[in-house]
């Protein structure tokens, strides 16, 4: 018997997903109000080679969009390496102080590239890119957003194949054919959904914004 | 009806790509170097990453539209890894100057120009 009402609450859960599901805190996002922000090279959970650096060039056109200075990545990058911190893994354990010390910013974005690359299916196969994110207050090294977000190749193929399908479709053969990198516009979809202030659980907007501070979050 | 149709695929196609909201900044082709540069390096020489930034450049003036942040900071990079060090200042000088919000790290990499002085401990 309980578990019918487990069973039953779940599904109730799942149904109504998006109406109930309590809205994440922003308050020490509003607090900290940060206007830089560095992004750290994404740590790879999964086994494609490019997940990491693929993701990190997708970042900076949400976040700046979203009203932030955002540092140089690929710079940024090299400036790790020069210090010895060759990998995403050791750069992501830089004590804040110093990442304050060098860079000057007001949040760090730590990144982690959980699915990247092809999802082998009995018909097709499908890209799929999932990445996980939590901004920290670099001062203080308080929380001040986490999220995940999905995008798949194969979104809109199933409903019918609509012009969603039809359209990331093709501009996933195109891409895959120039760059060599199938989960390069995956992963585009997938840092605009994690990221923008246009998502549900996406960023506040930031003080360059001509949105900021109209957040209904 | 056919504008509207084409303007209808424009919009989604924006929104797929993600680029609905890419309005405050002339983004060029910043993203796809850092991308390329990363991914298959051999096509893209920092000569030839430069080339391209310096017309993106030129677009965006004409666009009447700022460069993204970082996008000065990038270009002063590969200016300063061809041994264009004057140009590569020169660069980070304006990243700063169009972002403060800069200034600490912009501070840093053209201390880092100078001669004699490494990678900060």
């Amino acid at each position: 018997m309980k578990n019918i009402i487990f069973a039953l609450l779940a599904a109730t859960t799942l149904l109504t997903g998006c109406a109930t599901k309590p809205a994440a805190d922003y308050t020490a996002f509003r607090q900290s109000h940060p206007k830089s922000i560095l992004v750290l090279p994404p740590v790879n959970n999964s086994t494609d080679i490019h997940a990491s650096y693929s993701v990190l060039s997708t970042v900076t056109v949400p976040l700046a969009e979203a009203g932030y200075y955002v540092f140089p990545v690929a710079v940024v990058e090299q400036t790790f390496k020069e210090n010895g911190l060759q990998n995403p893994g050791d750069i992501s354990q830089t004590p804040l102080p110093k990442l304050q010390q060098i860079f000057g910013t007001d949040a760090v974005l730590y990144i982690s590239v959980e699915k990247y690359g092809s999802v082998y299916q009995i018909i097709q196969s499908n890209v799929v890119v999932t990445a996980k994110a939590e901004l920290v207050d670099a001062r203080t090294g308080i929380s001040l957003w986490k999220g995940q977000a999905t995008a798949s190749s194969a979104e809109g193929q199933n409903n019918g194949g609509g012009l969603a399908g039809i359209l990331v479709a093709a501009v996933v053969k195109q891409l895959i054919n120039s760059v060599g990198d199938s989960g390069y516009p995956i992963a585009q979809m997938t840092s605009f959904r994690l990221l923008s202030p246009t998502s549900p659980n996406g960023l506040l907007y930031g003080p360059r914004s001509p949105l900021y501070g109209t957040d209904k979050k | 009806m056919k504008t509207r149709h084409t303007l209808c695929l424009g919009i989604s196609a924006a929104l797929l790509s993600g680029c609905a909201n890419k309005d405050m900044y002339y983004w060029g082709s910043y993203q796809d170097q850092i991308h390329g540069a990363y991914v298959t390096p051999e096509k893209y020489s920092n000569d030839s990453q430069i080339i391209k930034l310096e017309a993106d450049v030129e677009k965006a003036n004409a666009a009447n539209k700022p460069v993204p942040p970082g996008f000065h900071a990038q270009l002063g990079y590969l200016y300063a890894l061809t041994g264009k060090k004057d140009i590569a200042q020169v660069q980070f000088e304006l990243e700063k100057e169009q972002y403060p919000e800069s200034g600490t790290y912009m501070d840093l990499l053209m201390q880092q120009l100078q001669p004699k002085t490494g990678a900060v401990q």
